[in-house]
């Protein structure tokens, strides 16, 4: 079930009030905005996946199920925007396979840069399908329940068990192949 | 070789989902075989990365921009109990046909008394053919600069004037950057109100993000701008100009709105 107060917010904003939609953003920006940059990498598409998940929220706000969590329901978009923009811009990765960021990056795209860690594991996540890459992002890094995710990706519990053990054996052996992760658990690079 | 019974009670272990019998099952197995060991290890090491990674805050002005992006009338405000349920009845019985047709009349009635009229509306002593409400007879007051500044550094360099008027203050922005460059132009939403902001020499309009307070633009190669703000009261009050490259401030001036 949706908390309490996302099903308020979502109430006052059917009614009219436009500033409800406002709190939802603030609530849910930062999940939205950091699952679409861990999906496709570059600061400046998350930032454009995450606003057009927020106006489709918002024009389909009166189609919503309460019976599920509304940040599911936007993780669902958030996933399906991040996967179709793979998908499309896949046909032009081999016209500028350099273009992660542009010359002048924002002081938190540096700050993640300088990350050597989150900057490894981002490259490994890139290496990896598209849908173990989802399945990976939303159980390491949002911690959601396979009930959850199967709802996000629309597949069952069990499928997203396997796919999440497939994805995170594919992971593992991408960052070893890389050299970020060694056999000791204690080296984390 | 490592039984699929056991992969998956590494792989449960990882999620928290073991039973503390099936977690204690899983360690003695994990003693006994070095492979499993390894893959344990080798998991538990991924995932502990993957939950230290950082998480990256969106930028500051992501939730104004996608509240100016929402559709405007997606949905209205209901109207209030008795008054709504008054106003649906009123609106019922009203054939809304009668009111078009008195407006059109209305309309087409003006339109030729103007054209009748025509050469009664002219102003006395206009020789320039225009006529009605759109003649302005007070000369515009003319704008007068009150500071104007120079900007050379690190591949920015330009000008930048600060000009007043009785009921506006226009900034006028003349910049040059072979890089992209951040913007931002500050001012004190209590006394000055955003009129608004164009690039004085091309035909493209300028994508501002306007927050409260502060209008931002990303700027790149030679251009000019101009910021009108309207002033709310007699008050001088502060502009800052502000240019930041990658995170780095290259230039900041405040100046008072003032002569």
């Amino acid at each position: 079930m949706t908390a309490p107060d996302d099903l308020l917010l979502i109430r006052q904003c059917l009614e009219g009030n436009r500033e409800a939609f406002g709190d939802l953003i603030a609530r849910h920006q930062k999940a939205v905005f950091n699952v679409a940059l861990r999906m496709v990498k570059d600061y400046y598409d998350a930032q454009d996946l995450t606003q057009t998940v927020f106006i489709k929220a918002y024009e389909r706000l009166d189609t919503f199920d309460d019976r599920h969590k509304f940040f599911s329901w936007i993780y669902r978009m958030a996933v399906n925007e991040s996967l179709n923009f793979i998908k499309v811009s896949r046909r032009f990765e081999s016209l500028d396979e350099s273009a992660e960021y542009p010359a002048n990056e924002p002081t938190v795209v540096e700050a993640y840069e300088q990350s050597e860690m989150s900057r490894n594991i981002q490259n490994a996540l890139m290496d990896l399908a598209i849908d173990h890459r989802a399945v990976i992002v939303l159980k390491h890094f949002e911690e959601l329940s396979y009930e959850e995710i199967g709802y996000i990706l629309d597949i069952p519990e069990k499928t997203v068990k396997s796919r999440l053990f497939t994805a995170r054996h594919l992971l593992k052996d991408i960052m070893i192949k890389k050299g970020y992760a060694k056999h000791d658990p204690r080296q984390i690079h | 070789m490592i039984p699929d019974k056991y992969i998956e009670l590494i792989h449960r272990e990882i999620d928290g989902l073991n039973s503390p019998k099936q977690s204690a099952k899983l360690k003695t197995f994990l003693a006994a075989n070095v492979e499993a060991q390894k893959l344990y290890d080798e998991l538990t090491t991924m995932s502990a990365m993957m939950k230290e990674a950082k998480v990256v805050e969106p930028p500051s002005h992501l939730q104004h921009v996608i509240m100016n992006a929402l559709p405007p009338h997606r949905y209205p405000a209901k109207k209030a109990g008795i008054l709504a349920q008054a106003m649906d009845f009123v609106e019922s019985k009203i054939n809304f046909k009668y009111a078009y047709a008195f407006s059109g009349g209305l309309a087409l009635g003006v339109a030729m008394y103007a054209l009748v009229f025509q050469a009664a509306l002219k102003a006395p002593d206009d020789s320039s053919e225009l006529s009605g409400a759109m003649m302005r007879r007070e000369p515009v007051e003319k704008l007068k600069t009150a500071h104007s500044f120079e900007i050379n550094r690190d591949g920015v360099t330009g000008k930048i004037d600060l000009k007043i008027a009785t009921d506006i203050v226009a900034a006028e922005l003349a910049l040059e950057s072979t890089q992209p460059v951040e913007l931002t132009i500050i001012f004190d939403e209590q006394h000055l109100s955003f009129k608004s902001l164009t690039v004085l020499d091309e035909s493209t309009s300028v994508e501002a993000i306007l927050i409260p307070g502060a209008a931002q633009l990303t700027h790149v190669g030679r251009k000019s701008y101009a910021l009108v703000l309207a002033k709310k009261d007699e008050t001088a009050s502060q502009l800052e100009f502000k240019i930041v490259r990658a995170g780095e401030l290259l230039f900041e001036r405040a100046v008072q709105a003032a002569w």
